[in-house]
């Protein structure tokens, strides 16, 4: 009896209810967790949240926390800015992050026991990373070295100009006291005699950083080692993007601040973690590769520092290897295995790796206490949003402490199915099909492929897929949306990255038709009613097929390579099309012709709506310009819609609404044959 | 021999420390002083939060306040920690039933708002948008809702006023309200200079509503800094937490409802008020009220003959209410009282008025059985109890000191303690076993290396027979038989007590001993601390009566202390002792240098000039349009002797002090001008009569050294004065 109530019950639910599809602005205001931070002792969590804030269109990063286990809470407050980088104190009595509460970016800190932030550094040039000492009464921080104060006097003299790669600022690493005392030097001042107002010395002042690096090169990444003796840290020449192919690791004794080369291979070397020993460091290598780290796999190292002898670990570990963290109960990293994302453990002597934690089918980043007990991580299942999961390390079982997922109960999500094809070539290729909510099998429905980018990007199952593609409302109006793992994505291992060298576009290509080839055999689409669009590579992908297939009605390319040759000269990172297409357009041009949609302009039919980040630095604009020409030269609908103050991707909600509008409307007027007004106005 | 050794030792470090590392107080020290108020513990006890206030300078010369909250360990040894941060104003805490969250007023931006601090951790959010501000936050007992004021403008109020409106041949609302109307509202009202007198009138006010000008039509036009056109209105807001909805409006209309407290089964709300028969500026007295929070529906509670009742607190269990109670048959220098009467209604009782004391900051203890209190004393300010249902007073704790805050829990009393050897600290008083423990560092830590003067009391009988209390400050560094110049300072009010518990003088003293002076204040007739009578002793006579108390203290104290150097005497003194100053110099001829701040000297003027004109008609019995009033005024104002004035003088006055306007200085000033008298006139930008106290840190340091600067050309000191050393 009681179960058929509880039935009942349900249904009630269900129909009060109603589900909807969310508007554009509802999906664009979803709160989203960011990185999470554990305490030493394993208690508390402390994390970051995403929200909208349209009125100042911007995004809003704030801390939560949860303590013990209990409902997690607003921690953070910064006005107009965010607050970042969450860390607990070695004692678990604070906890630190990174805000500009209107003196550049500083560490703050508040009690965990209550109470508001301080700024507990005033460093000039602002912080950009920082790290407690496991004493817990200093900070190892990065900041930027002092701008040159000659080229404000230049600039005075001659106006603006820079010489190209030449001009830029390194960071270095800085220790600074922690005052627990909980008294902002700002606030009480002291002088020196009755006619001065000079700060007397003695007084209570802001702590003075030490310098702990120095020199021709600039620190990425670093980790102060468990005993507190060292600094491990990321370097490379100068903080040009294309420098990082020379990454080293170097390690800085504290006291002494000698530095010492660690791992010096020609490739890049990143510095990842201390042995809890604090006698070895880990580090990612591609060693003497510096022609295809680009798509080739990371490999994983540990380098006991008083012999330098170095073992590899993970070995069989199929995927590019990064993100590891080092307890005594073992090294750990999340690693995408196809559309999953696993938490693998590697045993530190042998370097053998196991499946340590499965579920969630997502495992994002992870925080492990200090004796590594227990962890913390962010994650989702294919229906779920990201959230963020507490468990302990021996007999791990994932335990959610939040529930941001709700904020999609009533909404028409999208439901997800991983499909997979053989391509032109033979070679497995996988996709995540969204289906309409009432899926009807008798019918053929329109198709929209959305392609992503990387190219060693991964679409994967989710609820709201999205970004600047309205799929929600297009599944809602009675399309599949098919997302395809085309050849060179990650999570399918080393050879299938690489199987889009000198084959760019044109694997891809096949990858995509094939998928759609494989739909229509199960007679589930419309071919005359499709769409294709992506952004970045996907855009470059969806750029290829308006010029190379005239099966889509319309075609969307967002921030996409028209011309390889355009691209990699005008691009800031020239290596990449050099170790993708092995030459340059000087050496090769034939594989530059061969891979340019520009090529075939000549054959463009479909109607191409053409977005772009005015100064997108990655894919510069100068792309957008030439299809748009080419187009327009040829007589093909199109349309360019320039994203102001932008670069590379649309990282303000005002601008990512309009970006959803510009594909609906092209959409619906090339795929379904209606015109849509952009609604202006209230 | 070992013993011996070790003693030498220790009596060779505490000479060596004393001698040589103790530093004399200068005037920056003042930016150190720290104080702290607000204290309020927690329902349990355990801590308690209490709001700091610093001063603060930024980029050399930008000088402002802070003030945070910070919380007390009354159980444990945690030292203070601070809960607020950043550059707003936090004030008025108050605990959440359970502990568990504090709600408080942040200044952020213009307006103050309530805010939230959950003290689980995270920082503090705001709960209310008022309009116009909100402030006195006070938990609902079940910890839902939070009971907030807020002041309305008259013209954001609906209605009638209840008074007949004082614009001659006008009506209220007989003009378009501007001052409520937005922008875009303004702009469809038809306004002309040129057309019927309708539209004139609305061109009027329109200009009007833009304050330029100012059109005044109540009686008290002068606020502290600056002209109040607009009278406004203290309103009562509920704001249920955890829900998005609005605040509601409790009281509303042309009346006042203020120092508002829930009743213990959180159904009534408790407070003052007056229907305003009269204008509000024009009533000056209030009854008790209360507000049943669910109709919203306000009634007299008490009113009661011969008194003005306010601030009424329920007694913890519910049954008793505390309120101030002031005589309103004789408005000269009437006593603060409190009394208490059951919950229920019925017959009002005087409490502790055979203190014959002004009482302030009266509660009650946890069990409702005795109220505490603190009541200006002989130069002290102590902590008394009184049983509740009547009885003796008793003194807690105080002697040579001052407590100007406290808070009772159980047990527990946290105080704020004001001594000549630290001007302010926290301590924690236990009944048990009579025990005070300091709870804070505010100012120890740099005042433990500084020189301190101590005050010496003594007592003066006057000729009518009464008493006059007397200290005496003797240079730091004294050398016996050396005679030093010696600064007569002077108190204002009239009615205000010095001594060494009070705290606005503390650095001002110290800093003269620093600078080589003896330092002589008293407490003349009319003074606070030591009666009715004695504060009634002024009555009709601001200047010979109290004028000879002050100087038979000095002549008393240059008779036992041979470190006065009769031969020069300066003399200072602010407000009404800037009027004594005056008095004294256009009657007297022994000091060499002399110093009038923000004073008043000519006291028909001061009816009209002065937000404080009420001291006219109740210190000299009428009006100046009355004759014999005129008289009186004539005689008693230092501005008649003015040519009798020989001493030099140094003015000093807030540009926008209306509480005694400039127009009084500047009359003395360029009198004595004319009259070609050594004078020199200080003006200060942007500030008004609280200046000494509570003013730019950076001016009250001028003003400070700008006062000894000033006698400095006059006198000679014996010796390189410690300040002064290099």
């Amino acid at each position: 009896m009681r179960r058929i109530v509880s039935s009942l019950l349900l249904v009630c639910a269900g129909l009060s209810h109603a589900q909807r599809v969310p508007t554009m602005e509802e999906v664009i205001s979803l709160r989203t967790v960011g990185g999470v931070s554990l305490s030493p002792d394993g208690k508390h969590v402390a994390y970051t949240v995403q929200t909208t804030d349209w009125s100042e269109n911007r995004y809003d990063i704030e801390i939560w926390l949860s303590k013990n286990g209990t409902k997690p809470f607003q921690l953070t407050t910064t006005s107009k800015g965010s607050s970042t980088n969450p860390a607990f104190s070695p004692d678990g009595q604070w906890i630190s992050f990174l805000a500009n509460r209107g003196n550049k970016n500083q560490v703050h800190v508040l009690r965990v026991e209550g109470g508001e932030a301080w700024a507990s550094t005033n460093e000039e040039e602002g912080i950009s990373a920082y790290e407690w000492h496991p004493s817990g009464s200093k900070f190892i921080f990065r900041k930027s070295e002092k701008e040159d104060k000659t080229k404000k006097e230049r600039e005075k003299r001659y106006g603006g100009f820079e010489a190209d790669d030449k001009e830029f600022t390194i960071q270095h690493l800085w220790m600074v006291d922690f005052k627990p005392d909980g008294l902002d030097p700002s606030e009480l001042p002291c002088y020196e005699t009755v006619d001065s107002l000079k700060v007397k010395a003695g007084c209570i002042e802001w702590p003075k950083a030490t310098r702990l690096t120095e020199g021709k090169f600039t620190v990425s990444g670093f980790g102060v080692s468990p005993d507190g003796s060292k600094v491990a840290f990321s370097r490379q020449p100068d903080p040009l993007i294309n420098s990082s192919s020379k990454a080293d690791v170097s390690v800085v004794d504290i006291e002494t601040k000698e530095i010492t080369g660690a791992a010096t291979n020609p490739g890049s070397d990143f510095f990842e973690d201390w042995s809890p020993d604090s006698k070895e460091i880990l580090f990612s290598s591609s060693l003497s590769d510096t022609t295809s780290h680009f798509y080739k796999n990371a490999k994983i190292f540990a380098m006991n520092l008083a012999t330098k002898v170095t073992r590899q670990l993970g070995k069989n570990l199929d995927e590019d290897l990064g993100g590891m963290t080092w307890r005594a109960t073992g090294i750990f990293t999340s690693v995408w295995n196809k559309t999953n994302r696993v938490l693998y453990r590697i045993e530190p002597t042998t370097g053998d790796h196991t499946v340590h934690l499965q579920h969630p089918d997502q495992i994002f980043g992870v925080s492990f206490s200090k004796s590594g007990d227990r962890f913390a991580m962010t994650g989702r299942n294919g229906d779920q949003l990201t959230e963020v999961f507490v468990s302990n390390t021996k007999a791990p079982v994932a335990e959610a402490i939040t529930d941001l997922s709700s904020q999609l109960k009533n909404w028409k999500t999208a439901s997800s199915e991983v499909i997979s094809w053989k391509s032109k070539d033979g070679t497995t290729i996988e996709g995540v099909l969204h289906k309409p909510r009432y899926y009807d099998a008798s019918k053929k429905y329109p198709l929209l492929v959305v392609i992503h980018g990387g190219p060693t990007g991964i679409d994967t199952p989710t609820p709201v897929p999205g970004s600047v593609y309205p799929i929600l409302q297009w599944l809602d109006k009675g399309s599949l949306v098919l997302r395809v793992n085309y050849r060179g994505s990650a999570g399918y291992g080393e050879a299938f990255r690489s199987l889009n060298v000198k084959n760019l576009g044109v694997g891809d290509t096949w990858d995509v038709l094939s998928g759609i080839d494989y739909l229509d055999s199960k007679k589930m689409i419309d071919r005359s009613r499709m769409g294709c669009m992506g952004w970045s590579q996907g855009g470059y992908i969806s750029a290829f097929l308006t010029t190379n297939s005239t099966i889509f009605k319309a075609i969307s390319v967002g921030a996409g390579i028209s011309n390889w040759m355009t691209y990699y000269v005008n691009t800031d990172i020239h290596p990449f099309t050099r170790q993708y297409l092995k030459a340059t357009p000087w050496s090769d041009e034939a594989i530059y012709k061969k891979t340019s949609p520009m090529t075939n302009i000549n054959k463009a039919q479909t109607p191409t709506l053409i977005q772009h980040g005015e100064f997108d630095r990655r894919v510069p604009i100068a792309n957008a310009y030439e299809l748009l020409q080419g187009l327009r030269d040829k007589g093909v609908k199109s349309e360019l819609i320039v994203y102001k103050g932008f670069g590379h991707g649309i990282n303000k909600p005002k601008e990512r609404l309009a970006a959803n509008w510009h594909n609906w409307q092209w959409f619906a007027k090339y795929v379904w044959g209606e015109e849509v007004e952009l609604p202006v106005g209230k | 021999m070992k013993v011996t050794v070790k003693y030498l030792i220790i009596l060779f470090v505490a000479f060596t420390s004393n001698a040589q590392t103790k530093k004399p107080i200068v005037a920056s020290d003042l930016m150190k002083i720290a104080t702290a108020n607000q204290i309020q513990i927690s329902r349990d006890g355990s801590k308690a939060v209490m709001v700091v206030t610093r001063k603060a300078v930024k980029n050399e010369s930008e000088y402002y306040y802070t003030r945070h909250l910070y919380m007390l360990d009354l159980v444990g040894s945690t030292e203070p920690y601070q809960l607020t941060f950043g550059d707003k104003n936090d004030g008025q805490p108050q605990w959440s039933p359970d502990g568990k969250q504090l709600a408080f007023v942040r200044m952020d931006g213009e307006k103050s708002q309530i805010w939230l601090l959950p003290l689980a951790g995270g920082e503090a959010r705001a709960i209310t948008k008022a309009e116009y501000g909100a402030g006195q936050p006070r938990w609902s007992p079940d910890g839902k809702k939070i009971l907030y004021s807020s002041n309305i403008p008259i013209y954001a109020i609906e209605g009638l006023t209840p008074w007949p409106y004082e614009r001659p041949a006008r009506a209220l609302g007989d003009e378009p309200n501007f001052k409520l109307m937005k922008a875009d509202e303004k702009k469809k009202v038809s306004t002309s200079p040129d057309g019927t007198l309708e539209d004139v009138r609305a061109w009027l006010a329109k200009n009007n509503s833009e304050n330029n000008p100012r059109v005044m039509m109540r009686q008290n036009l002068q606020g502290e800094l600056n002209l109040q056109p607009d009278e406004d209105f203290s309103h009562l807001f509920v704001k249920t937490l955890d829900t998005e909805e609005k605040a509601v409006q409790l009281t509303k209309g042309y009346q006042d409802f203020q120092g508002a407290s829930w009743s213990n089964d959180g159904k009534a709300i408790i407070c003052h008020s007056r229907v305003y028969n009269i204008h509000p500026d024009r009533e000056r007295d209030n009854d008790l009220w209360v507000i049943d929070v669910e109709t919203k529906s306000a009634r007299e509670f008490l009113t009661w003959p011969g008194y003005s009742v306010s601030n009424a607190t329920y007694s913890p269990d519910g049954t008793q209410i505390l309120f101030s109670a002031t005589n309103v048959q004789n408005r000269h220098a009437t006593q603060n009282q409190m009394a208490v009467m059951t919950a229920a209604g019925g017959k009002p009782q005087l409490l502790g008025a055979s203190l014959d004391r002004d009482i302030s900051g009266a509660t009650w203890s946890s069990d409702s059985k005795t109220i505490y209190f603190t009541a200006e004393t002989e130069g002290d300010i102590p902590i008394y109890s009184i049983p509740a249902k009547g009885g003796t007073v008793t003194k807690i704790l105080g002697k040579s000191s001052g407590v100007s805050d406290f808070d009772v829990r159980g047990d527990k009393m946290v105080y704020a303690l004001t001594e000549t050897r630290n001007p302010w600290e926290i301590y924690l008083y236990q009944g048990k076993d009579k025990s005070s423990r300091k709870l804070t560092r505010l100012n120890e830590d740099w005042i433990k290396d500084k020189l301190v003067s101590y005050p010496e009391e003594f007592w003066v009988t006057r000729p009518d027979g009464s008493k006059v209390q007397y200290w005496v400050m003797e240079p730091i560094g004294r050398k016996e038989g050396v005679k030093y110049p010696t600064i007569l300072n002077i108190h204002g009010g009239p009615s205000a007590m010095w001594g060494p518990g009070g705290f606005s003088m503390w650095h001002e003293y110290q800093l003269e001993t620093s600078w080589g002076y003896t330092v002589v204040y008293s407490n003349p007739r009319g003074s606070g601390g030591y009666g009715d009578k004695f504060k009634k002793g002024n009555f009709k006579d601001w200047g010979a009566g109290p004028a000879g108390d002050i100087l038979a203290a000095l002549d008393d104290a240059s008779k036992n202390h041979a470190c006065i150097d009769k031969d020069q005497l300066v003399v200072e003194g602010g407000s009404y002792a800037g009027y004594m100053v005056a008095w004294i110099i256009s009657h007297d001829n022994r000091f060499k240098a002399a110093n009038a701040q923000r004073g008043v000297y000519e006291l028909s003027t001061f009816l009209g000039e002065g937000n404080a004109w009420n001291l006219v008609p109740s210190h000299f019995g009428g009006f100046p349009w009355d004759k014999e009033t005129k008289a009186l005024l004539d005689s008693e104002s230092p501005y008649s002797y003015v040519s009798n004035i020989n001493t030099p003088l140094l003015i000093i006055h807030g540009d926008q002090d209306l509480r005694t306007g400039v127009i009084q200085s500047e009359m003395l000033y360029k009198s004595l001008k004319i009259l070609n008298k050594p004078v020199e006139y200080i003006r200060y930008p942007k500030e008004g009569h609280e200046l000494t106290r509570s003013g730019n840190p950076g001016r009250m340091m001028d003003h400070l050294l700008r006062v000894i600067e000033f006698f400095e050309r006059y006198v000679k000191h014996p010796e390189v004065a410690p300040a002064t050393q290099k």
